[in-house]
């Protein structure tokens, strides 16, 4: 039998088996046809020896030793800088401060008495209540953002909505109520009907408190700036962990 | 421990423990990255970056084998570095391939040494001139001797594809040897 010359059809197909042959990678079909085809075919045969020296010289690459360890370094426990426990402390501060609004709020706006009302009643005269602050004089109108009126009604009073005043602060007025009823409505029993209208300045003045603070501001500001800080702080710490390795 | 305890230990921040992984595969992944760049500081480079974008993403590792994931991160890095030079071209490709390996102290004489450094350099050149998804396959199958499986799933490619691109590679490889058959020592030319 004259082998071939040259590089055939078949010899293009083996010579891409040739790498798979090689490791023992081919289906036992594929090998048995290489093979053949390598008995009958010294080009083939050639090139595969090549293949095989390539292959020979590659695996005497030496394994190269390594030029230093490569672990990770475990850093001591304070890795974080001066700015993430400033941060840390102010956003504390912040937090605490809010809590402390947040709590003055409740007391300001809970301790209702049983009557559900809010502010000076019947037995808690608005003469007192309105200690230090403008004095209602009879007959005269009131102005909306007055101390409040007095309550001479028994009859339940409306759910109550807090509401903003530029000097009082809070004021609590039904949900319902109209905005100005500033002389009250008299009732077939001769009493006026309660506007329902009291402020928190009303419950300072009557501890004997004068301060009056815009706490819903306050809360707000103090939010915002936790939010902030909070923010900054977290970022913070998440770019020096990002730094411990 | 065994590893995989190692690895659980580490995915929930020790990192002695993955120190210990470090240990275990840090020879094959900085043999991976010198013979894929051809540069010794690239590679110890290439493989801290590695071993870091490992702990970090430990959380992202299934069932599997450890280190072929471990060579995909450092496959990766290697790719970057590569595409990096390319835009970056500081020096000739030649001249990247760092041709003193610390080899052995040389136990046949200096000539065997010297003989077999000059092999060793000549190849790594040749390597070189590869395409990086050809060289990375010839290096994990001929140079460090993975089974195609673990090829594939360092390469995140199908069996196949490294069939086809190992069988490129050595085809090239062979070639590019032939022709320095010159320059190569006479025990070690090709017999093409």
């Amino acid at each position: 039998m004259v082998p071939p010359i040259g590089k055939g059809p078949e010899c293009e197909h083996v010579s891409s088996l040739l790498s798979p042959y090689l490791d023992g990678r081919l289906t036992p079909s594929e090998m048995a046809q290489v093979r053949a085809h390598l008995e009958a075919c010294p080009t083939c045969a050639d090139e595969l020896r090549s293949l095989r020296e390539t292959v020979v010289l590659l695996r005497s690459l030496p394994v190269l030793p390594v030029p230093r360890q490569f672990t990770l370094a475990v850093l001591p426990a304070p890795v974080f800088s001066r700015w993430f426990f400033f941060l840390r402390a102010a956003t504390a501060g912040i937090a605490t401060c809010l809590i402390a609004v947040l709590i003055s709020m409740t007391v300001l706006l809970g301790g209702t008495p049983a009557d559900g009302t809010i502010g000076p009643t019947a037995d808690r005269p608005l003469a007192k209540a309105s200690r230090g602050m403008e004095t209602p004089v009879a007959g005269a109108p009131q102005r909306s953002t007055s101390v409040p009126e007095v309550m001479l009604s028994s009859q339940p009073t409306p759910p109550l909505v807090p509401t903003r005043t530029p000097m009082a602060g809070l004021i609590i007025q039904p949900a319902s109520a109209p905005p100005e009823d500033p002389e009250g409505t008299p009732t077939s029993e001769g009493r006026a009907v309660p506007v329902a209208r009291a402020t928190i300045t009303g419950k300072v003045a009557q501890s004997g408190g004068s301060a009056m603070w815009p706490l819903q501001e306050i809360a707000l500001g103090l939010f915002g700036g936790l939010l902030a800080l909070g923010s900054a702080t977290g970022i913070v710490w998440w770019q020096e962990r990002r730094r411990r390795f | 421990m065994d590893e995989a305890q190692l690895i659980q230990a580490s995915r929930q921040g020790d990192v002695s423990a993955f120190n210990r992984l470090v240990l275990a595969y840090q020879q094959t992944i900085y043999n991976l990255a010198f013979r894929m760049l051809g540069e010794a500081e690239a590679a110890a480079d290439i493989t801290q970056e590695a071993f870091i974008s490992a702990f970090r993403s430990l959380a992202s590792f299934r069932d599997g084998s450890f280190k072929g994931w471990l060579l995909r991160i450092a496959t990766n890095a290697c790719y970057d570095q590569l595409r990096q030079r390319r835009r970056h071209p500081l020096s000739s490709l030649e001249d990247l391939v760092e041709v003193v390996e610390k080899l052995p102290s040389p136990e046949a004489g200096p000539d065997e040494y010297a003989l077999r450094r000059e092999l060793a350099d000549e190849i790594q050149r040749g390597l070189a001139t590869l395409p990086p998804e050809q060289r990375v396959v010839v290096i994990m199958s001929d140079v460090q001797g993975f089974s195609y499986e673990d090829i594939a799933q360092a390469t995140n490619t199908s069996l196949g594809t490294v069939k086809s691109r190992l069988s490129r590679g050595r085809a090239h490889l062979r070639d590019y040897l032939a022709q320095k058959r010159e320059l190569l020592p006479v025990r070690y030319r090709l017999s093409m």
